[in-house]
């Protein structure tokens, strides 16, 4: 069954705005469902904690330049071609999926903890990486046919922006 | 508050910190290479390693050793550290 989803505003600060993804039945967006899931998970604190000053500096310092972020290592991961614009962040075994569309605007999906080298063998992670991925094909397809409009740090359209999964 | 928020106040000043060097220090790289119109690939085989580990260096959450920036440095042929002259103590 298809589900409808739709683009929110996660964090915004001077130099990026994040925004995230929402499933239409859930009452969190995906990111937030990630930060929840792993707030009060000790094995991971530190690297929790470095995720989000990390996400806050490159927000508010630094800008989000596509070699800060990371690309999925597995080629099989996924059958070919992979979005380019996928990108993870890597703290030790914790992932976080993102679509980058600009050195302003970053779309953060969901994550969990990689428990083998390939994505494809992580179960906690793949679906989330899958998930990115089909993001970020239909955004490109959005984008080639001018409707997804960017200014600056926002997606101006973003609230009629309906994705499905 | 979000749980983001959360995170975000109980993590340490020094671990602030910390991110806030190593992101200068691969901002810098990234921003020499830029310049002089090379990518992650050229400083990989300048310095022999693999374009996975420049790639984790330049994330800035890797915590980069003194002589590995030293090698950085000579490949690029630019500064990327630069150390305050002395401080004079009253």
């Amino acid at each position: 069954m298809k589900t409808y989803i739709t683009l929110h505003l996660f964090k915004s600060f001077q130099k990026v705005n994040f925004y995230t993804f929402q499933f239409e039945d859930d009452e969190q967006t995906e990111t937030d469902k990630f930060f929840s899931k792993f707030e009060k998970n000790e094995s991971v604190k530190e690297d929790l904690n470095n995720l989000v000053a990390w996400l806050t500096l490159i927000g508010q310092k630094y800008g989000a330049k596509i070699d800060f972020f990371r690309h999925e290592s597995s080629a099989q991961a996924l059958p070919p071609p992979m979005s380019k614009m996928v990108r993870e962040v890597i703290v030790n075994n914790l992932r976080l999926y993102c679509v980058c569309i600009s050195e302003e605007i970053v779309i953060l999906a969901n994550g969990g903890i990689k428990t083998s080298q390939q994505a494809q063998d992580s179960p906690d992670v793949l679906p989330h990486f899958r998930f990115a991925n089909a993001m970020s094909k239909q955004i490109n397809e959005l984008i080639r046919d001018r409707n997804f409009t960017i200014r600056g740090k926002n997606i101006d359209n973003f609230h009629e922006i309906e994705l499905i999964y | 508050m979000d749980a983001f928020e959360r995170i975000q106040s109980r993590t340490s000043e020094s671990t602030r910190r910390n991110l806030d060097k190593n992101l200068a220090i691969a901002n810098r790289i990234i921003e020499v290479l830029r310049a002089q119109g090379k990518t992650q690939r050229d400083l990989a085989r300048a310095l022999g390693k693999s374009e996975s580990e420049i790639s984790k260096w330049l994330t800035g959450l890797h915590n980069l050793e003194l002589r590995t920036i030293y090698k950085i440095e000579t490949a690029l042929g630019e500064e990327v550290i630069e150390v305050i002259g002395t401080v004079k103590v009253a």
